[in-house]
Formats: C-alpha cells, sequence, structure tokens
C-alpha cells in the first residue's frame, strides 16, 4: 500500500465498476423490460418519485423480486469467493488454492446429492434443503479434514493438504457411488451436475436476507486478519517469531474462510475459478499486501461475478450456460495474459 | 480451538434443523391435491395457462386447451401448434425459469415433474401456482389426463377421452390375451452398440410392451432406463427388436451389422423395427397409439 489514498482511490473506482455492473445485470435479462422502466420503478421503490406505471406489474416483480435479488446474489458469492481464495492462499501459501481446496467443495457436493435422494420438501427462508445440506457439508467436510490434519496440538499446513486432499477423494466417491446405484439420483443427474458446475440460485430476497448478515460480517472479520495474513507469509515460525498466536489465528481465518465458501456454495452451487484467480489477478496488480488485497479481492470477485453470470444468461440466450464455465472461460484467458505481461515480478 | 468448530457446525445444525418446514398443507377449498400429494390453489377457471412438459402440452391441448397456453417449454413439439409458442428451457437457472414464466402472466402452471424441482417452489414464492403430474405406468397416463381435467374444468372433455383411451386399451390387451408372449428388446440409444439404453420396469414403454403382448427382455432391469450389455441381449435372444433411436438414424440394417447381433432371433427373422419414441414415452393421449403400433409389430398375426 503505497498511501492511504491511493487505496481508497482504487476502492472507490473498483465499488464503482461493481455499481455499473449490477445496474447493467439488471437492466439485461431472458425477459425484455424498457430500461426507462427500470429506472422509474427503480426511483419509485426508493421514494424518490411517483411515476405512474406504464409497465406491466410482472415486469415489476420480474426485476425487482427475480432479477435484482438474483444479481445481488452473485455480488455477493463472487465477493465471499474472492475473499475467501485470498485467505486459503495466504493461510496455505499455497497459489493453487482455492475456497474449495480442503474439502468443502467435495462436502458440498456430497450434501447437495445427499438431500437430492431425500423426497422431502423443504422449505427455509426461501431455501431449499439442498442448499441447507450443502451448506453443512461443506462446513462438515472442513471439520473433519481439520481434526484429522491435528498433530500434537498443531496443525501443519501440509497435513492439512493432504487430509483435505484423501477427505475429498473419500466423498467424491461416496457421491458417484451413490449415483452408480442409480434409483432416486440418476433421474437427477442434471441438477447433481447443475450443482457441480455451479450457477446463481438466487430467486427470492429471503436468501439474502439469511445468508447476507453471515456473509458479509465473515468478510468484515477476515479483513482484521490483514496483518495475521501478511505475517503468516514469513512461514508460521516467522510468524510465532513476530508474536502471533499462529494455531488460534489460523482456526479463526480458516473458520471464516470456510464460512464464506459455504455461504457461496448454498446460494450457488460449485462456481470454480473465481476464488482461484481474482486474488491471484489482484496480487499481479497490487502486491501482496492483506490489507489491500482482502478488500479489493472482494469487491473484484463481485463484478466479476456479476458480469459472468449476466453473460452466461444473455449470451446464447434463450440457452443458459453454467455460470462456472462462464468463469473459467474468461477468467483463465485473463489470468494467462495477466501472468505474461508482469513475468517475473510475481510475489506471493 | 477444535471446539469452536465443532460447536458453530452444531449450532448451524440445531438451527436449521429446528427451523424446518413441510410445505404439506391441508386441502382447503379451491384447492386440488396434485400428484405429489401437494394442495395446490387452481383458483378459477384458469385464462392462461404455462405447460412444462412434451406430455402435458399433448393432453392440454387434448382436453381443448391449447388456444389457452401462453408458453411452454421447448420439448414441446406436438401438436404442430406448439411451433409458434414462447418456450422455456426448464433446464435452464431456477432464477431465469422464473423470470421467463412470471413474465408470461400465467394463472396456472402444469408440469410433468416426479419431485419438486427449485423453479417451482421459485414460482410459488412468487405467487405462481404449480399443478404438478407424476405418471408412473400407463394406465396412470389415463388418471393424469383426468385430474389435469379437473384442474382446468374440462372434466367432461378429460373423460370422454380417458374412456376412448380406455376402450382402445381394453381392445389391443382382449385381442393378444391368451396368444404367446414374444420377446422384445426395446432400444432407446444404441450410440454404444456394445450396451444400448433400453427400459426396464417401471417405463411406459415396460407398460407397453406387456399391455401389447410381448415380454420386455430387460423387464427384471435394475431401473426404468439402464444400459443392457450385447451378451446379456444375446442370451435373452429376443423374438422383436424395436427401435426408439431411429429418429437419430439407427436402422434395421445398422443394427443388423453390429458385431454379435446376426446371431438374435429378431435378426435373423427380420423382427427389427423402428418406432415413434415421442409416442412411446410421453405421458399423453397419444399413448395408445404407440400400443397399437406395439401390438401391431409384436403380434402382426392378429392385426392384419
Amino acid at each position: 500500500m503505497r498511501n492511504r489514498r491511493h487505496a481508497w482511490l482504487i476502492i472507490g473506482v473498483l465499488g464503482a465498476v461493481l455499481v455499473g455492473s449490477v445496474l447493467l445485470a439488471v437492466a439485461l435479462g431472458a425477459v425484455r423490460v424498457e430500461p426507462l422502466a427500470i429506472l422509474e420503478m427503480g426511483l419509485n421503490k426508493l421514494g424518490l418519485s411517483q411515476f405512474q406505471p406504464f409497465w406491466r406489474p410482472a415486469d415489476e416483480t420480474i426485476v425487482m423480486q427475480i432479477r435484482l435479488p438474483r444479481v445481488i446474489g452473485a455480488a455477493l458469492v463472487g465477493s465471499a469467493l474472492g475473499t475467501a481464495g485470498v485467505l486459503f492462499q495466504g493461510l496455505l501459501r499455497n497459489p493453487m488454492a482455492d475456497p474449495y481446496i480442503i474439502g468443502t467443495s467435495a462436502g458440498a457436493a456430497l450434501g447437495a446429492a445427499v438431500a437430492m435422494m431425500v423426497p422431502l420438501s423443504v422449505k427455509f427462508y426461501g431455501f431449499g434443503l439442498v442448499p441447507i445440506v450443502a451448506f453443512l457439508g461443506a462446513l462438515g467436510a472442513v471439520a473433519a479434514v481439520y481434526n484429522l490434519a491435528r498433530v500434537a496440538g498443531k496443525t501443519p499446513v501440509i497435513s492439512m493438504l493432504l487430509a483435505g486432499f484423501a477427505v475429498s477423494a473419500l466423498l467424491m466417491a461416496i457421491m458417484s457411488f451413490l449415483i452408480f446405484m442409480g434409483g432416486e439420483l440418476e433421474t437427477r443427474l442434471h441438477q447433481v451436475f447443475a450443482f457441480l458446475l455451479g450457477g446463481i440460485a438466487v430467486t427470492h430476497w429471503e436468501q439474502l436476507a439469511v445468508i447476507s448478515p453471515i456473509l458479509l460480517g465473515a468478510i468484515v472479520f477476515a479483513r482484521l486478519f490483514a496483518f495475521r495474513l501478511n505475517a503468516f507469509a514469513l512461514g508460521e515460525e516467522g510468524a510465532a517469531y513476530l508474536g502471533l498466536n499462529v494455531e488460534r489465528d489460523k482456526v479463526l481465518i480458516l473458520s471464516s474462510g470456510s464460512l464464506l465458501t459455504a455461504c457461496a456454495v448454498s446460494l450457488s452451487g460449485l462456481i470454480g475459478f473465481v476464488g482461484l484467480v481474482v486474488p491471484h489477478a489482484v496480487r499481479l496488480v497490487l502486491g501482496p499486501d492483506h490489507r489491500l488485497l482482502l478488500p479489493v479481492s472482494g469487491v473484484v470477485g463481485a463484478a466479476f461475478l456479476v458480469l459472468a453470470d449476466l453473460a452466461a444468461r444473455t449470451v446464447l440466450a434463450p440457452t443458459e450456460l453454467p455460470v462456472g464455465v462462464l468463469t473459467a472461460l474468461i477468467g483463465a484467458p485473463f489470468f494467462i495474459y495477466l501472468l505474461r505481461r508482469t513475468r517475473g515480478q510475481y510475489a506471493f | 480451538m477444535k471446539r469452536i468448530f465443532l460447536s458453530l457446525f452444531l449450532a448451524a445444525l440445531v438451527t436449521v434443523i429446528g427451523a424446518c418446514t413441510t410445505t404439506i398443507a391441508p386441502g382447503a377449498p379451491g384447492t386440488l391435491q396434485d400428484d405429489l400429494g401437494r394442495s395446490v390453489n387452481i383458483g378459477e377457471v384458469p385464462g392462461r395457462i404455462v405447460s412444462i412438459g412434451a406430455s402435458t402440452t399433448e393432453i392440454l391441448f387434448a382436453l381443448g386447451l391449447g388456444d389457452r397456453i401462453v408458453g411452454c417449454d421447448k420439448y414441446s413439439d406436438y401438436p404442430p401448434e406448439t411451433a409458434k409458442m414462447p418456450k422455456v428451457d426448464a433446464f435452464s437457472s431456477p432464477a431465469t425459469i422464473t423470470e421467463i414464466i412470471v413474465g408470461w402472466e400465467p394463472d396456472i402452471v402444469f408440469a410433468l415433474w416426479y419431485s419438486v424441482p427449485d423453479w417451482v417452489t421459485s414460482l410459488e414464492n412468487h405467487g405462481v401456482p404449480v399443478f404438478l403430474i407424476a405418471p408412473k405406468g400407463v394406465h396412470d397416463i389415463l388418471s393424469s389426463i383426468e385430474l389435469l381435467g379437473k384442474a382446468t374444468r374440462t372434466e367432461e372433455r378429460s373423460t370422454e377421452l380417458t374412456v376412448g383411451m380406455q376402450k382402445r386399451i381394453k381392445a389391443v390387451t382382449d385381442a393378444t390375451a391368451g396368444s404367446s408372449r414374444p420377446k422384445v428388446f426395446y432400444e432407446i440409444d444404441g450410440t454404444d452398440p456394445t450396451k444400448p439404453w433400453t427400459a426396464g420396469p417401471g417405463s411406459f414403454v415396460d407398460d407397453l410392451i406387456r399391455l401389447a403382448g410381448g415380454e420386455n427382455v430387460a423387464g427384471t432391469g435394475p431401473s426404468e432406463g439402464f444400459q443392457m450389455t450385447v451378451e446379456a441381449i444375446l442370451d435373452s435372444d429376443p423374438d422383436v427388436v424395436l427401435l426408439g433411436d431411429v429418429l437419430w438414424g439407427t436402422t434395421p440394417e445398422s443394427v443388423a451389422v453390429r458385431p454379435g447381433w446376426s446371431k438374435i432371433k429378431a435378426v435373423k427373422d427380420g423382427h427389427v423395427y423402428g418406432v415413434n419414441s415421442d409416442m412411446a414415452s410421453r405421458a399423453g393421449p397419444r399413448i395408445v397409439e404407440a400400443l397399437e403400433e406395439f401390438a401391431r409389430l409384436i403380434h402382426p398375426e392378429l392385426f392384419k
């Protein structure tokens, strides 16, 4: 961080980009609604005006009750994944780390698959059974990995990575087994596949009312660890010499990262690439200081996913692409470009 | 520290389980139970209908409601009038499906679905009632048609339709009663000729073969649709092979030259036929046409 003004400028500009992306994403969609109508209903909703509606009531439902929560949901998921990616990469000091690396994805996938087999119709503030069990599966898997990796009061990074790999492999094998056993799940392969590829599944404000306090709380909480993550870059021993309670910090960083990932999963399934590429891209441009990396990755992740979701539902309309395919299609080439451009200057 | 994690996890679990509510509501006036046992508020006679499922679309047209359908899913391609209708892909994301269907301003949505997908929950959250049918066999199709008749207040037309269908089914079963029961293999998809997909127990095709006086060689299989190995097919030695994949280019000739298939009785005797898979697999009024087609092919001696 060269100076504080500089940092605020960056966040301000990116914030404006995010707001612009949200407005664009609300204006465009499967159903065409006049931009003027959207503007007027928005101003009416904010209590700034009382325009006479020239649009159908259905248009207002579409824009205000269906599209807007979806776009906000995409922004929340993107910021959660971007932030969680920074946390995991910083904590594990591994450039390949992403929010799913220590079991969350496999736990969520198995949870979702099991929930799909249960012929029980559940409604919990707009959530069905699948996102709820996926959320718990993600947290449960990380808890299992953490406990497995813990040896004599310490949790070495390398055993966490290995335990994460082993637990993920086991959970994914169980999921595949359940699918190939046939029966209920086989007929829902499409649903399983859609969950694995990821897609913003927000259809109602209620879902956001439940998730956003947890998610935003975890993002703010994570920011408190910026300095500690900077110290972690020196290695755990180095961080301990600086006076950090390494094991405690590890658990808190891991918890907030996993909570963010689980929140994201419950809103969108497994969207890959955002949590891996956004932190790297930001790091390549702004350097490795977590005080800047954390908030900027959150904002960039949000804008990126809002635009990716917009592209996913409009580029090939009326067909809709899984947003996870889009994030990889856009993210990978951009990442390669950044790598080539900043060759040799990469600091982790 | 381990404790923090565990208690966080348990707290989340308890909160969620404690707050879960199931959605089974008691029957109230103006509501009708759908095939999944859900009470759906069907309101007044629906003026604007959305149909999700090629079969529900065919049923609604047969009930004379075609001109009230304001949109359907992209697989609805019969009758030809459906070509001009607005379409939705029922496998896109729930938010997109909801957006498109809400934009059609329907009074009710009819869908053939065996579970309650997210888009149904989402539509209901936005005040659009969704009525689901889930027929599991040929006779269930008749009850589903009657249920749709009830839900659209076209009971007279639906009874007329099902009575007619029942008559045609009975004509076939009466004719084939007491005759031999040829073994039948039905191919859904032979892209991999070493293990083509076939229709197992619980499928409409399995039911059709039985009603048409045949015996489905896949009738003891593990599920409604599965891949049967060529060894198992050779072992069962079917008398008749019905190709549900002729629309994708499979022909009796292409089947005959598959390795091993020339040994099958049906191939040797030339009893390999293409069938209209849309009619045989859709839970609609045309299922009786499929039944008559199956019966003619399985028992050519009875239906001249």
